[in-house]
């Protein structure tokens, strides 16, 4: 009688946490694999998540920016949105490799100005210089 | 002692209420794991994938590469990358009256409305904002000490790419008109094209010296009834440096003139009337342009 008591008990206990784990569990497994396959980090991803070419395209553009409203506290702010380690390395390495590659002139001239403005300047970059004011 | 064991039918048993509520809460437990405490981290993505602001950023880049650069397949390219390649023009023109609501710097909100018109769009409370980027010609200014930026437009080592968006005058009519007496410039051509490639409504101004050269740097002032907007040659390098344009509106009368040593009411040519027309590789109607040539006398 005993015995059967202690069986019942054993069953019993097995069977709640049974009730208990496996609903938990399944809610843990259900929500992983909602969350990674629906992230919402795509809902928060920034310029530096982008692809390489992306990447100097959207530098580019600043460039474009640039030299069209001469704004440079955004035209940078828009820089460091890409989070690079070495941003003067960074778009004066992307500046001679359009030179290199003889890309659009436009793109060119904005690219040196960005380079220029962060400091980084080198002899390739010396045709697309922005005209010097005589005397200065 | 007998124990009774009294076996409730199934039909009666209740609802697994603790189990649902156990469920839910790993639900939520997995959620939360996934999404802020290990998530997944996109690399490498494409503009699509920007969050919202990041998108809208982007945007506004790719229209003042355009106003930069007047290369309209590039731009679609870019909008495409973005994922609007069906009839961003609409998008851009969502975003522009959204940027001239929010008060935006000019230069974005005209850039914005500039791009989307290109593209067909029909932006409404940004429309104010159309027409060239008006303000100084490039003039960036130099945060290194000993490089002194000068309002001309610096010297190319390699050929500058032929010009984009302008073509042949099509049609219309080349009647200089007088120009009143003392002026450095003269009217030597005015023309009217339809071309469904060019911006709707463009008014192209080539500004020369007296050898034929590009003049930079020169203020045109563009009036209708109720308005006027200034612009300057020279904005877009990759056009030449004399090359200036404005984008019209339909059913207005132009008149422009070019701003000499400050003095505006140096009237040059008026009545530009904006209508419609039918481009000849097209069904559609599609809003004429002028071509207007200056060139200064010696």
């Amino acid at each position: 009688m005993a015995k059967a008591s202690q069986r019942m008990t054993t069953t019993t206990r097995r069977r709640a946490s049974l009730t208990t784990f496996l609903p938990l569990l399944a809610g843990i497994g259900l929500g992983l694999l909602i969350g990674w396959l629906a992230p919402v980090q795509r809902f928060t991803t920034g310029f530096d998540r982008l692809h390489p070419d992306y990447k100097a395209d959207y530098v580019v553009m600043v460039g474009n920016a640039y030299l069209l409203d001469g704004d440079w506290p955004t035209a940078e702010a828009r820089l460091i949105a890409l989070d690079v380690v070495n941003l003067p390395a960074y778009v004066g390495g992307l500046t001679e490799r359009y030179i290199a590659e003889g890309r659009n002139v436009n793109d060119i001239r904005g690219l040196v100005s960005l380079s220029v403005a962060l400091g980084y300047t080198s002899p390739v970059m010396e045709p697309y210089l922005p005209a010097r004011v005589p005397g200065g | 002692m007998v124990t009774r064991h009294v076996r409730r039918p199934r039909t009666s048993r209740t609802f697994p209420f603790g189990a649902l509520l156990l469920g839910v809460v790993g639900l939520t437990v997995g959620l939360g794991y996934a999404w802020f405490v290990n998530p997944v981290e996109y690399v490498d993505v494409e503009p699509a994938q920007l969050a919202d602001e990041e998108q809208r950023t982007y945007l506004i880049l790719v229209s003042l590469g355009y106003a930069s650069d007047g290369d309209l397949s590039r731009a679609r390219q870019r909008l495409a990358a973005m994922g609007l390649d069906d009839d961003p023009g609409a998008a851009l023109a969502e975003v522009a009256d959204e940027a001239a609501t929010l008060g935006l710097a000019d230069t974005s909100v005209r850039a914005l409305t500039n791009l989307a018109l290109a593209l067909g769009g029909e932006p409404e409370l940004a429309m104010p904002f159309a027409g060239t980027l008006a303000g100084p010609p490039a003039l960036p200014p130099s945060p290194v000490p000993g490089t002194v930026f000068a309002p001309t437009v610096a010297p190319s080592a390699t050929p500058t790419p032929p010009p984009a968006t302008p073509t042949p005058p099509a049609e219309g009519t080349i009647t200089p008109s007088p120009t009143p007496s003392g002026n450095r410039y003269v009217l030597a051509d005015q023309a009217s094209f339809c071309d469904a490639d060019v911006t709707p409504g463009l008014l192209i101004v080539s500004v020369q010296d007296a050898n034929g050269d590009g003049v930079p740097g020169v203020e045109i002032v563009a009036k209708w009834e109720g308005g006027q907007d200034s612009f300057f040659t020279g904005l877009k390098p990759e056009q030449g440096p004399g090359y200036a344009d404005f984008v019209m509106m339909e059913g207005l009368s132009y008149s422009v003139e070019i701003v000499e040593d400050g003095d505006t009411e140096s009237r040059v040519v008026s009545d530009l009337q904006t209508g419609l027309c039918t481009p000849e590789d097209s069904t559609e109607a599609h809003l004429q342009g002028y071509r207007l040539l200056f060139r200064q006398t010696r």
